[in-house]
C-alpha cells in the first residue's frame, strides 16, 4: 500500500486523504521509503528533513481528521523543492560551494510561503548545478544526479534534482526553475510533465540573476497535479517586482474541454533549428504526437514563426552570459576558486561581450516577442519538440560535446524564455533506447490554463508511464 | 455655439454632441481654425492633415445624428505624438536623420483610437528621439509653453502639452520613457498617465524598451479615463502587453477615497527642490486628508543616488544604439545633447548595465513593499517650475545647470508603476505646478480616480492660452 501512495497522483493522493484510506503520514513515510531505496543511486537531494517532513505530515493529518478544514485542495501532499528556491529552515545552497552553507534559513520565497500555507509536506531541497547554470546537473556541491531510466544519464537540468525524484515517488510534486529551459529539458528527458508559466505569473524573489529570462514552475506526473499545483503557487505577492495582475484563475476549470477546433500551429524547426541537428526519434514521436491533437479534433497545421533572421541562441546566450559574468564577480576571488570552471569560463565570455552586443540583444529580444506575439494571434497553441535530442551520460556539461556556455543545444525551450509565454513538455514517445522524448505545447501570454488543457486531452489518450526503477520496490 | 468648442473638453464635447448642441464638424473647424491663429507661437504641431480630419469629422457627425457613435470619444479631436506611428505620417521622432517614408500601419493607441470615431488630426513635436525632457528639435525647432511663450512646455511630450493646454484639441497622445507624458503635463497644467508598463500596448518597440510607455494627456483626469477605455486594450504587436481587462475606467472615477493609507515623499533624497512646488505639493497632500485619506510623511525607501544612476545607465546605453543605426558622416545632424548623450552611453560597461538592471530590481521591489503598506503615493511631479524655452536644462540653486530637475518621475519608468500628475495650483509667475500620484502596479483606474478626487476639489481654471500679453 505504502509503496502505491509515493506514486499515486497528488489528486487521487488526497481523494484517499477525504476518504480517511491513507493519511499525510503515511504518504510522508512511503515517499521518505522510497528516498532510501533510491536516492543512493538517483542522488537527487542536496537537504533532507524527514524529522520536519513528518510534523507537517502530522499536522495536516489532524486537520483532514477534522473534516473539511483542510488548507487546499493538496494539503498533506509530499513535494520537493529545487535548491535555487529560497525555504525557511533549510539551506539553500543554489547548488554551489560558494554559497554560506550557515544561513541563516528565516525566510521562505513566494512559492513556499504559498505552499507551507497550503499545508504541503516539504521532504527536501533537490539537487541543482551551481547557480542552475547548465542543462544538467551535477555539482562541486554534490556531485552528479542520475537519470530515473538510465543510470549513467544526465536527468538534464538545471531542475534534475526534482525530477530524479518525481519520477520514482520521492515526492508526489516538485518544484522547478526555469531559465532556458531548466523545468522542461529535465522533464523530457525524464518523461515528466512541466511548466514554465507565463512570466512572474509564479511569483519570484529574491531576484534571480537571470532577471526576466527566469521562471518557476510544476513538475508532475499527471498534468491535474501541475494544475493544482499553479492554484497554490500562481497567486501574487509584492515582493516579485514583475508580479501580473492577480486573475484568481482556477486553472482546473475548463481543464477537461479537450482541443476540439482549437487552431494548432505544428513546428517541427520552429524554422531556426537546423534539422540534421534533431534525432530522429524524436522527429517522428513529435509529428506523431502533432496527428494524435488532428485525431482529437483540433485544427492543426504545420506552420513556422518567420524570425527574420534573428537567431535565439545567439540573443539568450548574451543575456544569460553577461548575467553570469555579474554574479560570478559579486564572490571574492577564494570563493571564486571554489566554483564550477564551466561556469566561470561562462562569466568570463559574458565578461568580455561589450555592453553594445548585450544592449542589441536586449533589443532584438522585443522583436523577437513581437514576432512571436504575432504568430500566436494566429494559432491558439503551438507543438515542437522539448528537446532536440534524449538524455545523454551525466558529467557533461551540454549535448553534443559541448561545454554548456553555449546554451544552443536546447533551442527549442529557450525562445520561450526570450518571449516569457506559457510553455509545456509532456512525454511523447521512448526512442530507441527506451529514454523518454518531450513534446513542448506552447500558447499565447497568460493562456497557461489553455496550455494545461491541451495537455491533458493528449495525457487521456497517452497517459504517462513511470520508469521501470519506479517498480522496483 | 455660444460656447468657445475648443475650450471644452472630451467628455464635454460628447454630452454636446448627444444634445445635438455642437457637431464635430464645427469642433474640428473651430480647433483648425485656433490652431491656425495661436499654432506660429507655440510651434506645437508640425503636422495638420486639415482635409482628412474634416472628412472624419463628417463621417463623425452622420453617426452622432443616427444616435450610433462608435465611443465617447467619437469626433474629438486628437493630437498624436511624433515618436508614435501613424499610417501616412512620416514616423520622423523630431529628427533629420529618421526615414520619411510615410508610415504603413498605425500604431496599437492610435489604431483603436480610430476605431473608437476619434479625429486623429495631428502630429506634435518632441525633442529628437523623445531623449530629453523639453521640446526642441533639429528637425522642428522650439516648442513653447502655451502658459507663458518664454517658457518651455517640458518634454518630451511638450508638443502634445502645449497643443492641450493651447485648445488645440482636448487630448492628446504622449510617451514616456523617465517622465515625458508627465513632465509637459505638469508644466502644462493637465493631467497625465504613465500607466502600469504594458498596460497600453506599444509598437514598434521603443529605442527605450521596457522603460517606454504610451500615455493620454487632457485637461481632466475623466478625459484620460475616456482615452485609456479605448488605448489600454491588447494589441498582439506588443510584446509586453499585459492580458485583456475590461475595466471601465470612467466608472472607476466615482466614489470617495475613504480610509485610503497615503505616503507623502516630499523629496526622494538629496537635490533641488523649488520652494513654491513643494509648497503647492504639500498643500497638496494635506487636502487628501480632507478628502477621507491617512496622509503620512514617509522616507523614500530606496537611495536617490543608485536609482537616478541606474534610470541614467539605462537611458544613455539605449541611446548609444543610434550610432550604430545611422552612419557617422551624418552624426552632427543630431541634436547635439542626444549625441553627447548617446557617446556617454558608449562608455559604460557591461559591468555598468547589469549592475544597472540589478538595481533596478532592487528598486522596483522596495516600492511595491512601499505600496504594501500605502494605498498612494504623492510627491510632486517634477522638482522645478517651468523654466525657459530653449534649454536643456534649468538653472539650479548655486546657478549652474540642475541635473536633477525631474527626480520623481524616472524612478516609475524603472519599477513600472502607474504614475500620474494632476495640476495643484499655479506658481506666482502664473505657471502650473503638478502633483505626482503614484500606486501599485495595475492600480491605474486608482489613480485616475484619485487624481479626478483631488481635481474636483482643486479645479484649475484655463484661461484661452496662450494669453495675450
Amino acid at each position: 500500500m505504502t509503496a502505491d501512495l509515493a506514486m499515486m497522483p497528488a489528486h487521487a493522493l488526497v481523494k484517499l486523504y477525504k476518504s480517511r484510506k491513507a493519511s499525510p503520514v503515511e504518504a510522508t513515510k512511503a515517499a521518505l521509503a522510497r528516498i532510501d531505496a533510491f536516492n543512493g543511486q538517483l542522488n537527487a537531494f542536496q537537504h533532507l528533513d524527514p524529522d520536519m517532513a513528518l510534523r507537517a505530515a502530522r499536522a495536516s493529518e489532524k486537520r483532514w481528521r477534522k473534516g473539511g478544514k483542510r488548507l487546499s485542495d493538496i494539503d498533506g501532499v509530499p513535494i520537493t523543492i529545487k535548491d535555487m528556491v529560497l525555504t525557511k529552515g533549510m539551506p539553500t545552497r543554489m547548488g554551489s560551494l560558494a554559497t554560506d552553507p550557515d544561513g541563516p534559513w528565516t525566510v521562505d520565497s513566494p512559492v513556499a510561503q504559498r505552499l507551507r500555507e497550503a499545508g504541503t509536506v516539504l521532504l527536501g531541497k533537490t539537487t541543482s548545478p551551481e547557480y542552475g547554470w547548465k542543462g544538467v546537473t551535477d555539482s562541486g556541491l554534490y556531485g552528479a544526479t542520475h537519470n530515473p531510466w538510465k543510470i549513467g544519464r544526465t536527468p538534464g537540468g538545471s531542475s534534475g534534482g526534482g525530477v530524479a525524484a518525481e519520477a520514482v515517488g520521492m515526492g508526489n510534486l516538485a518544484v522547478g526553475t526555469d531559465g532556458a529551459g531548466s523545468v522542461r529539458i529535465p522533464c523530457s528527458f525524464t518523461g515528466l510533465f512541466g511548466l514554465k508559466p507565463t512570466q512572474a505569473r509564479v511569483p519570484l524573489w529574491p531576484p534571480s540573476a537571470q532577471g526576466t529570462l527566469s521562471h518557476i514552475g510544476p513538475m508532475t506526473r499527471t498534468v491535474r497535479d501541475a494544475a493544482m499545483m499553479m492554484n497554490v503557487m500562481a497567486r501574487p505577492d509584492s515582493r516579485d517586482l514583475y508580479g501580473r495582475p492577480d486573475d484568481a484563475e482556477d486553472y482546473l476549470k475548463g481543464f477537461e474541454k479537450g482541443v476540439k477546433n482549437l487552431r494548432i500551429a505544428y513546428s517541427p524547426t520552429l524554422g531556426f533549428v537546423e534539422r540534421d541537428r534533431i534525432d530522429r526519434d524524436v522527429a517522428v514521436a513529435v509529428e506523431h504526437a502533432a496527428k494524435v491533437f488532428k485525431t482529437l479534433g483540433a485544427k492543426v497545421v504545420e506552420d513556422s514563426p518567420d524570425l527574420a533572421g534573428l537567431d535565439p541562441r545567439r540573443i539568450l546566450n548574451a543575456h544569460w552570459q553577461s548575467n553570469v559574468a555579474v554574479l560570478v564577480k559579486s564572490f571574492s576571488p577564494e570563493k571564486r576558486a571554489l566554483m564550477d570552471p564551466g561556469l566561470l569560463k561562462a562569466a568570463e565570455v559574458g565578461a568580455n561581450l561589450g555592453q553594445e552586443a548585450v544592449v542589441t540583444a536586449i533589443h532584438q529580444r522585443q522583436q523577437v516577442g513581437v514576432i512571436m506575439n504575432q504568430f500566436m494571434a494566429k494559432h491558439d497553441l503551438l507543438l515542437t519538440p522539448t528537446m532536440p535530442m534524449t538524455a545523454f551520460a551525466v558529467n557533461e556539461n551540454a549535448a553534443w560535446g559541448g561545454d554548456g556556455i553555449d546554451i544552443g543545444w536546447t533551442p527549442f525551450t529557450l525562445l520561450f524564455n526570450l518571449t516569457r509565454q506559457p510553455a509545456a513538455t509532456i512525454p511523447c514517445g521512448l526512442d530507441r533506447e527506451g529514454l523518454p522524448i518531450g513534446l513542448q505545447i506552447v500558447a499565447g501570454h497568460a493562456r497557461d490554463a489553455l496550455v494545461l488543457r491541451a495537455a491533458a486531452a493528449y495525457e487521456r489518450v497517452r497517459p504517462i508511464p513511470a520508469p521501470p526503477m519506479a517498480h522496483q520496490i | 455655439m455660444s460656447q468657445d468648442l475648443t475650450q471644452v473638453t472630451a467628455a464635454g464635447l460628447a454630452k454636446l454632441y448627444r444634445k445635438g448642441k455642437a457637431s464635430p464638424v464645427e469642433t474640428m473647424k473651430a480647433v483648425l481654425a485656433r490652431a491656425e491663429k495661436v499654432g506660429p507661437r507655440i510651434n506645437a504641431l508640425c503636422r495638420i492633415d486639415a482635409a482628412h480630419s474634416l472628412a472624419a469629422a463628417r463621417a463623425s457627425e452622420k453617426r452622432w445624428k443616427k444616435g450610433k457613435p462608435l465611443s465617447p470619444l467619437d469626433g474629438v479631436p486628437i493630437s498624436i505624438k511624433e515618436l508614435v506611428r501613424v499610417k501616412g505620417w512620416a514616423h520622423s521622432m523630431g529628427s533629420k536623420l529618421t526615414d520619411k517614408t510615410p508610415a504603413d500601419a498605425d500604431a496599437p493607441a492610435v489604431a483603436r483610437l480610430r476605431e473608437a470615431g476619434a479625429i486623429v488630426f495631428a502630429q506634435s513635436t518632441s525633442s529628437e528621439y523623445g531623449h530629453k525632457g523639453v521640446t526642441d528639435s533639429p528637425l522642428h525647432g522650439i516648442t513653447r509653453n502655451p502658459w507663458n511663450t518664454d517658457h518651455t512646455p517640458g518634454g518630451s511630450s511638450g508638443g502634445a502639452g502645449a497643443a492641450v493646454a493651447a485648445g488645440l484639441g482636448p487630448i492628446a497622445i504622449g510617451t514616456d520613457g523617465g517622465g515625458s507624458v508627465r513632465i509637459p503635463s505638469s508644466f502644462n497644467g493637465l493631467v497625465g498617465l504613465k500607466a502600469t508598463f504594458g498596460r497600453v500596448p506599444a509598437w514598434p518597440p521603443s529605442m527605450t524598451g521596457d522603460l517606454a510607455n504610451t500615455g493620454p494627456m487632457a485637461r481632466t483626469a475623466l478625459d484620460c479615463a475616456l482615452m485609456m477605455n479605448v488605448i489600454a486594450r491588447p494589441d498582439a504587436r506588443d510584446a509586453y502587453g499585459l492580458p485583456a481587462d475590461e475595466t471601465d475606467y470612467a466608472k472607476k472615477l466615482d466614489g470617495k477615497l475613504n480610509k485610503l493609507k497615503v505616503g507623502f515623499v516630499l523629496r526622494l533624497g538629496e537635490h533641488p527642490l523649488d520652494i513654491e512646488v513643494a509648497a503647492k505639493v504639500t498643500k497638496a497632500a494635506r487636502q487628501f486628508e480632507a478628502l477621507g485619506c491617512k496622509v503620512e510623511e514617509a522616507p523614500a525607501p530606496f537611495p536617490y543616488p543608485e536609482a537616478g544612476r541606474a534610470f541614467v545607465i539605462h537611458w544613455l546605453t539605449a541611446l548609444q544604439r543610434l550610432l550604430q543605426l545611422y552612419p557617422e558622416e551624418r552624426h552632427h545632424e543630431f541634436d547635439p545633447n542626444l549625441l553627447a548623450g548617446a557617446k556617454a552611453g558608449l562608455r559604460y560597461s557591461l559591468q555598468d548595465v547589469v549592475n544597472a538592471q540589478v538595481t533596478r530590481r532592487e528598486l522596483a521591489i522596495a516600492w511595491n513593499l512601499f505600496f504594501a503598506k500605502y494605498d498612494l503615493l504623492l510627491t510632486p511631479t517634477v522638482a522645478v517650475k517651468p523654466f525657459a524655452a530653449g534649454k536643456n536644462l534649468p538653472d539650479g540653486p548655486d546657478g549652474k545647470p540642475n541635473m536633477q530637475w525631474s527626480p520623481y518621475t524616472p524612478q516609475f519608468n524603472l519599477t513600472r508603476h502607474p504614475a500620474a500628475t494632476v495640476p495643484c495650483g499655479l506658481s506666482s509667475e502664473g505657471l502650473p505646478v503638478g502633483l505626482q500620484i503614484v500606486s501599485g502596479h495595475y492600480r491605474d483606474a486608482f489613480v485616475l480616480h484619485a487624481a479626478a478626487r483631488y481635481a474636483e476639489t482643486h479645479p484649475l481654471k484655463f484661461p484661452a492660452l496662450p494669453e495675450t500679453k
